[in-house]
Order: structure tokens, then C-alpha cells, then sequence
């Protein structure tokens, strides 16, 4: 059997359906491998609670699987980013102000796991409610990268990349509203896969950027993806911005041919402003595409220069309309020191958000107000609709388009923390896809001279997961192969 | 001093819709507070807002009740402000997409009929309720019972030239909507609420001058309403002899009546004027309204309850009063003309909808749309009055029974016998008339041919339709022939 | 770029607090943001129409049925505070959204 911690979700799934493995045994793993890692002098907090109940579930699910009443991921384990509600469990988003909230319903994706037996494990730290690019501003301080643990883990999912990267669990959920389940993906060095918007429904999943938000998975295996997918995905009633996908047929993931595809470089992610290292990475990826037989060419889209201004006052605009409802009046934090009314608001939000959450909820309501709606909100969201039409024509000459996940590896904790602009900056390769609602996925494409992962990005067409997800898989399995 | 009064009216009126608008919480008036509440209109983490489809077909119909042009697309935008009774931090709302725009009420005036410009009709969400109890807590309470229950805010161009336009105005669309029955429009229950816009056009030196405009709340009756305004055009013009202030000095303030006083009292000055950060939804794609859909809802809308009044006087010969109970309620006057279809005395039918009905439906608490009984049964049972086999106290009784069990008026009365005639008197009559006609069978039973008085009570049958009473005539006729 | 006057509206706006010397900081860091999305402006957006995108059918909204509400009990398990059925809030003295005085 192996061991255990360190093996996919695909594989665990194998080793239980045959029945060489029982659920306990893969969660007490798991648990074991957070333990050992928590008495470490430098933990990579990943994980802001694992549930203490998780291998009595396993228990249960060894039993079910016993009676045959079992369901196609009964007993596997997940972790789950702490914006995802499970019901009866505590949800903060990495924020003080959720203080003692503890969700009374579950996140549709989670539900529908569960329904087929998946057993959440823990609770993933976070930039608080997804405002970061590090997971640094998370009230649970950062997380550690695991491959050095001076780094950062890339965010706002950073959790979720740090406990699948260093086997504290197979597969994590994250979520996306500008690159936060790509980005830390990338900088951990594991697939991280942000779904089209629409495909995986928003239900339970607390608002950031409610016209970008999407669940997305990490793992160290492509069929992980495609299976947690295959299963989560569909038309929700709870979310009317989901779409009736249908993409049961998604798992096991065949690879893709690519001979003959073409596929689109953006001029602007792949020169200037791109670090040398990350630079030699995206390189040998064409290499490695060219001799797959696909065709990749540099292709200018100078929209993408626009990308993150467009993002900083898009995503703002909703986050200060979603976080207006952290009011201390009816759960998490509440301030009654004051006197009034306006106290109670203020000492609350004041209290309870970080700087960045504050910064993001000033600069919304600055482009959202009287004055200032035309020049900063209007504007985006007019060129934001230039932005799809550009891409989606691109997508229908090439199959993908590919850039770094990130211009730069992964830096140093603290390095940025202070400077939000260079910060947002990080974001410039990731965003495009959230603002055009399209599918990627970061692919871990090799490691800078120090040894720090760098990822790759393939970018799709609407709904086109499939087809990102099987060229993930074909590099996976070059991988396997010791071809890389 | 030559003045006009202008006033505008803001109307909510709330939906009679089984759910609230974005959840499927039950949407009713009262009950113990809190009850009625669930993620999404409590706006807890995740929550998202689902269209009831109801509510856009509610405001299709009344916008055309008011002769307005509907959208083909209509769409929700978020409306921005922090209060305790507005969980989310925003009311979702419509601002450049509304349902309904461009309409007229007619009303009837001391001069005739005048049109009041409607600008727009759309679609909104109630708040909560705060509640502020005498208990020396310094608190106040909220309760989400009512927040998210439908409204349709309908806005006029400020075309009321007295506060008894205003009245009409208010009372017109009090009117269509109770008749269409997507509202109750109960005043006292805040389920009609209307802010007027009032200000003056002062004629002086050959000039005109616009007093700044009160918009008056809390107006909670139309008596309130006449009160209120009257009070404001005092007010006014007590204040422009003294302070000459125009339109573009002050601007707009918000006044509160006070029904207990009389009198009007600021409740927000315009440097306050709040800035509420519009913008569109995220979470709610705009609706469709099809061609089709609105030539189905103009359908149902039909004539209106002003012309359908005329009609009713003039084709059934009702009385004003009848006509106007009855053309009250698209329902209800729909059912007294199914009834009264094919029945010679329609007035009589009127009488018995609205007297016996109406009864009925008032002590059982049921609306006319609740009622089971098929109009066609009142008519049956008129019918069976008219006949001479019942009479119309014993038709009260019928209806009672009919009403509760559904049974047609014929069954009723052959179940209980209603149609035998078992006075002694009258059945006397008739054996004597049959004696009297058959001589021969009367003398063949004293002779002792026994069978003879089947052939009498034959006659007797054939003479009543079988409604004699078989026994009681049986023996009247032994008697009579000396055999008792 | 952004006075103070500005900043107070949107702060009061936000229901947030910045103090003293932390101000000057966060006035910074926002306007060095705000100036950063003048790249904005060299896109040409001239003949851009804001389409509200592909809207859903009436027929398939979602159907006026009743759904059970939380229970009192489950409101407790997340509520910060809740009062007899209530969710209190500091006393608000003008009220003009048409509260009930009991």
C-alpha cells in the first residue's frame, strides 16, 4: 500500500474501491501528517482547524462502504477553503469579523460532495474574504510555502495549496475571483483549476466579486480535478448565475492530442515585466508543446495591459456591496462599546476587517459613488466587455492561450505586504480569465535555479474544461514518465 | 397671492406572492417574528437571491393595468445604504432597466376626468421591521419577517394639482391593483405606502417661484394622506412669506406626518442626501419578458374596474353599490358574470354573490380565489328557486352545504329530501284531486281490488314530479278512501 | 487628489475608521492605486453599449412555492445576539423607514 499522505484523490479512490485501504486509515493519515507538521518550529499553517470528528466520519464511511450504501467518494478526504460553508461548521473567510459564526446551511459544491460521500477535513487558511495574492492578510497570520517555508504560498488560497503540496491532504478546494486558486497553485508547485464561470454554483460560497467568484480545486493530479468537478458541477437552483453543464462524463481525464493545436502566447504576458527565471519556464513549455506537435505563437492583445486596473475596481465595487452586510447586528463580530447606531457599525467593521479588506471596501465605494461612477466603474466594465470579445475571438483561431500564472516566482513573506499596488500586480497574469469568465488551469511547469515552482497557465474557452483539463493531464503524465 | 399646489406620488405596494422575492420564504403579514427567515433574506455569508417568477408577472400585469410600456429586458440593480432592517447592506432594486415605464391612471376630478402621468413601475424588496419598545433597554428590535417581500414602487409625474388629486390618484391604484388581487393594499398595514413630492408654483411679479419640495412619509390612511398635504401647503406658503426660499436655495427635504399632531416634521435635510452607489446585480441575470407573456398577462388584466362598473349597470341593470362590490376584484366579477351567464335575473344573482357569498367567505376567511364552488351551481340553484321546489330559505341552507362540500344544488336537495312534499295540507289536495279524477279506481278499491291504490298513488306521483311524500300520502290516501 | 472631504464620505459611507497618523498612509496607498487605473483611459470606449448580457425566461424563474424557514432554534447556533425573538440593535432615535413605537 505505501504510504498514504502524499498520494491523489484518484489514487485513494482506487486503493478503497478495492478495498486495500479503509477511510480511516487515509483521514488518520492525513491527520497524523498535519499533527507532525503543527510541531514543527515554523508550521506552514494551512489549516486554520481539522475537524476533530473527521475519522469518526471515516468511520462511517468504512461502514457504509461495508453495507454497499456507499457513494463514489465515500470516505475520501477534502480540504476546504474557510469562504466554502459546511453546515454546523465555523466559516471566518480568515476574518475576525465571522468571530463565532458557524454556517446553518452548506455550500452547494460541498452538499453535492458530500452526497457522495466525501468527508471534509479541515478548514484552509486564507487572505481574509479572498483579498490577496499571498495569504498573508489572513487573521490566522500567513501560511508557509512548503517547498521554503520563508515564502509565501501564494493567495488567496494559500492554505489549500500549502496542505495538498505537502500531503496534509490530497485535494483542497480554493476560490477564484481574480487568480486565487491559480496563483497559489503555481507558487506551491500543484494544478490549481478555476472552472468557467457558471459551471460550479456560488451557493454558500461567501461573496467577494460576485460577477468573478467560482469554487476551484488543487491537487497534485489533473483526474483529482476532473473528478471533484465531474461531481460538484451543474445548474444549481440556489444560483441562477450557474449554468446547466453537464460535465458527469469529465473523469477519468484522457490526454489530449495536441499535434496541430494552436495555441495563443499574449505578447504582453511573456516579455517585459516577466521575471528571467519564470521566463526560461514558459520557454521550455513551448519547447515541450512544439514537440507534442502543437503550435504556439506570440500574439499581441494590448488589453491585457489593462487587466488589473480593470480588476481593482471591478472586484471593489461588488466586495464593498458584499461586506456591507459584516454589520455586527445580526452574526460574527459585534462591538456594542459604543453608543449608537453608527458606533456599532463603525467599531465593528472598523475592528473587525483588516487593512486590505479596508482598502478594498474604500476604494468600491469611492468608483461606485456620485462623481466618480462614469470615470472609474462605467469605464471598467465597458472595457472589461472589450476585453471578452477580444478573447473570446482569439479563442475561436487558437485552442489555449498560455502565459506564466505569475510574472514573477514565488517571493519572499513580507516581501510586498506593505506596497498593495506591487501586490495587485502579481495578479496581472490571472485575471483576464476571471474578468472573461473563461476556464484555466496553472500547471506545474518546472522550478527556478533556486527551486521554487513556477506554474504555467492554460486558458480555454467558455465551458471548455475538458479540453484544459486533458492537456493537464498530458503533461502530468510526461511527468510520470520522468520526461521532465 | 396666485398659487398651484404640485404634488408627485411614490407608491409602494406590496405583493400577494406565496414566497418573498429572492427566497422561498412564505410571504405574509405578522406572525411571530423571525419565523419567517432564511439565508438569504436574513443575508447571511453565501446567500444568494433567486427571481420569483411570480413577482415579475405581478408587476407585468399591473403595468399594464396602468397603461404602461413593458420592458422586453428588465434587469436588478443594487441599491447601497447600512440600516439595521436591511440585512444585506444594499436592497436589491431596479434602476436603469425597470419593468413598466410610461404609463397614466385616470381619475375623476371636480372638472371631469384628468390622466396622471405615470413615469415607471418596478420591482423591489421590503426591509425588516425595527421595533422600538418602551423597556428602558435602550435598544431597538428587528425582525425579518417582512424583508424581502415584494413590492412595485410606482412613480407619477407630479401632476396633482390638490391633495384630493393625490387622494384619487392613490385610491385609482389602490383600486386596480386590489381588482387584479396582486395586492391588498391595507394602509394601515403598511401594505400600500405612499411618499408625496409637494411643492408650490408661486405667480408673482409676473414671475414664477417653486417652493423647495417636502416628500412626506408615514402618511397611514388616505384621511392621513389629505391631512398631511394640507398641512404641507399651509406650511409652505406660511414659509415663503417669511423666508422667500425656492427650490434651488434648499432643495428636497424629507418630512414626516405626525398623526397625532397634524403636522409635518423633518426627517432629513439634503446635505444628507444619501449617495446609494448604484450599480447592476451580480447575482441576478435581467429577465426575459417575451411578446407572448405580455399579450397573456393583457389578457388577464382585461377591462378595468371603472369601465367594467359602467358595463355592469348598463347590461345586468345593477345597481352603482352592486356594480361596484362586484367590479371590485377581477375574481369576483368574473364569477358573477359566469353565473349570471344564461340567467334571466342577473340582479338577483348580484344580490345572492355579494350577500350570501360574501358572507360566507367572510366567516370562513376565504378570498374569492380560494372558493371552490363552480358559478354555474348558484345559477342551478336560483333556477331550482324560481321552480317553486325549494324556497329561497330553504336555497340558504343548500348554498351552505354546497359551499363547504362542493356537491351540485340537485344532489343537495334530493340527499335531504328538500323536494318532498310532506304537508298534510297540500298533499290532501292533491289525493283528493286524483280521487276526483279516477272514480272507477276509487270504487274498485272499495270493492276491495286492493291493488287499486298503486294505481292511484301512481297518479298522485305523476301529479307532484314524485315529490310527494310516499308515505305520508299513502296513508292520507287509505284514509280518505276509509280503509283507515 | 483625494481630500479630505472625500475621504470622510466615502470612510462614512464604508462605516469605517482610519485614525490619525494611519490616514496619511492609507491616503497614500489609495491614491497611488487610483492613478494606476488611468490606464483605463487610453481604451477607446466611445461606441461601447453595457448590454445587461443574455437574460433567463420568466418560464424558467423560480416557481412561488413555499419553502420551510429557518426554526427560532438554528437562528440561535449563528445569531451574535438574539432577544426574545429579536435581533436588538442600539436604539435608533429618528427612524425613517416606518417602525412600529410600542
Amino acid at each position: 500500500m505505501g504510504q498514504i499522505a502524499g498520494k491523489s484523490l484518484t489514487e485513494l479512490k482506487r486503493l478503497l474501491d478495492r478495498g486495500e485501504v479503509s477511510a480511516l486509515e487515509i483521514i488518520t493519515s492525513f491527520k497524523e501528517q498535519y499533527e507532525s507538521d503543527r510541531k514543527k518550529p515554523v508550521p506552514l499553517n494551512g489549516y486554520i482547524e481539522f475537524f476533530s470528528d473527521a475519522e469518526e466520519l471515516a468511520v462511517k464511511a468504512d461502514e457504509a462502504r461495508k453495507t454497499g450504501t456507499s457513494g463514489i467518494l465515500e470516505g475520501l478526504p477534502i480540504a476546504v477553503k474557510d469562504n466554502i460553508l459546511i453546515s454546523s461548521r465555523k466559516a471566518t473567510c480568515g476574518s475576525a469579523i465571522l468571530q463565532g459564526f458557524t454556517a446553518p446551511y452548506s455550500s452547494t459544491v460541498v452538499e453535492r460532495l458530500m452526497n457522495e460521500g466525501i468527508i471534509p477535513v479541515g478548514r484552509t487558511n486564507m487572505d481574509e474574504f479572498a483579498m490577496g495574492s499571498t495569504c498573508e492578510y489572513s487573521v490566522y497570520g500567513s501560511s508557509k510555502n512548503p517547498v521554503n517555508r520563508e515564502y509565501v504560498t501564494g493567495g488567496s488560497s494559500g492554505g489549500s495549496a500549502a496542505v495538498v503540496a505537502s500531503g496534509q491532504a490530497p485535494c483542497a478546494l480554493g476560490s477564484e475571483t481574480g487568480g486565487s486558486v491559480r496563483l497559489p497553485a503555481s507558487f506551491c508547485g500543484t494544478y490549481g483549476f478555476k472552472p468557467t464561470y457558471g459551471s460550479l454554483s456560488r451557493y454558500g460560497l461567501v461573496a467577494f466579486g460576485s460577477s468573478m467568484d467560482q469554487i476551484g480545486v488543487i491537487s497534485g493530479d489533473p483526474d483529482d480535478i476532473a473528478l471533484v468537478i465531474s461531481v460538484a458541477s451543474g445548474f444549481d437552483s440556489n444560483d441562477f448565475t450557474s449554468e446547466d453543464v453537464d460535465f458527469s462524463a469529465l473523469f477519468p481525464l484522457k490526454r489530449m492530442r495536441l499535434k496541430g493545436k494552436k495555441i495563443a502566447i499574449p505578447e504582453e504576458l511573456s516579455g517585459e515585466g516577466i521575471d528571467k527565471e519564470v521566463g526560461i519556464v514558459l520557454e521550455r513549455f513551448c519547447s515541450w508543446l512544439r514537440s507534442e506537435g502543437a503550435v504556439p505563437e506570440r500574439v499581441s492583445m494590448p488589453l491585457l495591459k489593462t487587466t488589473v486596473a480593470m480588476y481593482y475596481i471591478i472586484a471593489p465595487a461588488e466586495a464593498s456591496s458584499n461586506l456591507a452586510r459584516y454589520d455586527g447586528v445580526r452574526y460574527g463580530l459585534r462591538d456594542i462599546t459604543g453608543n449608537n447606531l453608527e458606533d456599532l457599525y463603525v467599531n465593528t467593521r472598523t475592528k473587525g476587517f483588516g487593512d486590505e479588506v479596508k482598502r478594498r471596501i474604500f476604494l468600491g465605494n469611492y468608483v461606485l459613488s456620485a462623481g466618480y461612477y462614469d470615470a472609474y466603474y462605467k469605464k471598467a466594465m465597458q472595457v472589461r466587455y472589450l476585453l471578452k470579445k477580444e478573447l473570446n475571438r482569439i479563442l475561436e483561431e487558437y485552442e489555449y492561450i498560455l502565459s506564466p500564472t505569475s510574472p514573477v516566482p514565488p517571493f519572499k513573506l513580507g516581501s510586498k505586504i506593505d506596497n498593495p499596488l506591487s501586490m495587485y500586480l502579481t495578479d496581472i497574469c490571472t485575471i483576464f480569465a476571471n474578468l472573461a469568465l473563461l476556464p484555466a488551469v496553472s500547471i506545474p511547469a518546472g522550478t527556478t535555479s533556486d527551486g521554487l515552482p513556477v506554474g504555467m497557465q492554460l486558458t480555454g474557452r467558455m465551458f471548455g474544461e475538458k479540453g484544459l483539463l486533458r492537456a493537464a493531464k498530458t503533461w502530468f503524465l510526461k511527468g510520470r514518465r520522468g520526461e521532465i | 397671492m396666485k398659487y398651484e399646489v404640485v404634488i408627485g406620488c411614490e407608491v409602494h405596494v406590496q405583493l400577494l406572492t406565496k414566497t418573498k422575492a429572492f427566497c422561498s420564504c412564505e410571504n405574509r403579514f405578522g406572525g411571530i417574528p423571525n419565523t419567517r427567515v432564511c439565508p438569504v433574506c436574513l443575508g447571511l455569508p453565501g446567500a444568494l437571491p433567486v427571481v420569483n417568477q411570480k413577482m415579475i408577472e405581478d408587476a407585468v400585469l399591473a403595468g399594464l393595468a396602468l397603461n404602461c410600456k413593458v420592458a422586453s429586458v428588465t434587469g436588478f440593480d443594487r441599491k447601497n445604504y447600512m440600516y439595521p432592517d436591511l440585512p444585506k447592506g444594499y436592497q436589491i432594486s431596479q434602476y436603469d432597466m425597470p419593468v413598466c415605464t410610461g404609463g397614466k391612471l385616470d381619475i375623476e376630478t371636480g372638472d371631469g376626468k384628468k390622466s396622471i402621468r405615470i413615469i415607471r413601475l418596478h420591482m423591489e424588496e421590503d426591509a425588516g421591521k425595527n421595533l422600538h419598545l418602551e423597556d428602558g433597554s435602550g435598544l431597538s428590535y428587528v425582525d425579518f419577517n417582512r424583508c424581502g417581500t415584494p413590492l412595485l414602487e410606482i412613480v407619477s409625474e407630479p401632476d396633482m394639482r390638490s391633495p384630493l388629486e393625490a387622494v384619487s390618484y392613490v385610491q385609482g391604484i389602490r383600486e386596480i391593483m386590489k381588482y387584479l388581487g396582486i395586492s391588498d393594499c391595507n394602509m394601515e398595514e403598511g401594505s400600500l405606502r405612499c411618499d408625496a413630492n409637494i411643492n408650490l408654483w408661486i405667480y408673482e411679479d409676473d414671475k414664477r417661484y417653486e417652493t423647495p419640495i417636502s416628500e412626506v412619509k408615514n402618511m397611514n390612511s388616505f384621511k392621513a394622506m389629505r391631512n398631511a398635504l394640507k398641512y404641507e401647503i399651509k406650511r409652505q406658503l406660511a414659509e415663503w412669506g417669511e423666508k422667500r426660499l425656492t427650490l434651488t436655495d434648499t432643495g428636497k427635504v424629507t418630512r414626516g406626518y405626525n398623526d397625532r399632531t397634524g403636522e409635518t416634521v423633518v426627517q432629513r435635510e439634503k446635505e444628507e442626501e444619501a449617495d446609494y452607489r448604484y450599480f447592476p446585480e451580480p447575482d441576478l441575470k435581467p429577465v426575459v419578458i417575451t411578446k407572448d407573456l405580455e399579450a397573456e398577462m393583457g389578457k388577464r388584466v382585461g377591462e378595468l374596474p371603472a369601465a367594467k362598473r359602467k358595463r355592469f349597470v348598463s347590461q345586468y341593470g345593477l345597481k352603482k353599490g352592486a356594480a361596484s362590490v362586484l367590479a371590485a376584484s377581477k375574481a369576483l366579477s368574473d364569477y358573477f358574470e359566469a353565473a349570471a351567464k344564461g340567467y334571466r335575473e342577473p340582479v338577483k344573482i348580484a344580490s345572492w354573490i355579494i350577500t350570501e357569498v360574501g358572507g360566507y367567505l367572510n366567516t370562513e376567511g376565504l378570498t374569492i380565489e380560494e372558493f371552490s364552488l363552480p358559478p354555474e351551481n348558484i345559477t342551478k340553484l336560483m333556477e331550482i328557486v324560481d321552480s317553486g321546489i325549494i324556497s329561497s330559505k330553504i336555497a340558504k341552507k343548500v348554498f351552505a352545504r354546497m359551499a363547504g362540500s362542493g356537491e351540485s344544488p340537485d344532489t343537495i336537495v334530493k340527499k335531504l329530501k328538500l323536494n318532498q312534499i310532506t304537508d298534510r295540507d297540500k298533499l290532501e289536495g292533491f289525493v283528493a284531486e286524483v280521487m276526483k279524477e279516477n272514480p272507477q279506481s276509487v270504487a274498485d278499491f272499495r270493492k276491495g281490488k286492493d291493488h287499486a291504490i298503486k294505481f292511484l298513488m301512481g297518479r298522485i306521483m305523476k301529479l307532484t314530479k314524485g315529490r310527494a311524500n310516499p308515505q305520508v300520502a299513502a296513508a292520507i290516501l287509505r284514509e280518505k278512501l276509509g280503509d283507515g | 487628489m483625494i481630500d479630505d472631504k472625500v475621504l470622510d464620505s466615502v470612510l462614512y459611507m464604508s462605516k469605517l475608521q482610519v485614525s490619525g497618523e494611519e490616514k496619511e498612509k492609507f491616503r497614500k496607498q489609495i491614491e497611488e492605486i487610483l492613478s494606476y487605473f488611468k490606464v483605463l483611459t487610453g481604451v477607446d470606449t466611445e461606441n461601447v453599449e453595457l448590454s445587461a448580457g443574455e437574460g433567463i425566461p420568466i418560464e424558467d424563474l423560480r416557481v412561488d412555492e413555499i419553502k420551510d424557514s429557518f426554526s427560532l432554534a438554528i437562528i440561535k447556533t449563528f445569531a451574535a445576539d438574539f432577544q426574545d425573538g429579536y435581533f436588538p440593535v442600539p436604539r435608533i432615535l429618528e427612524d425613517a423607514s416606518g417602525g412600529e413605537d410600542k
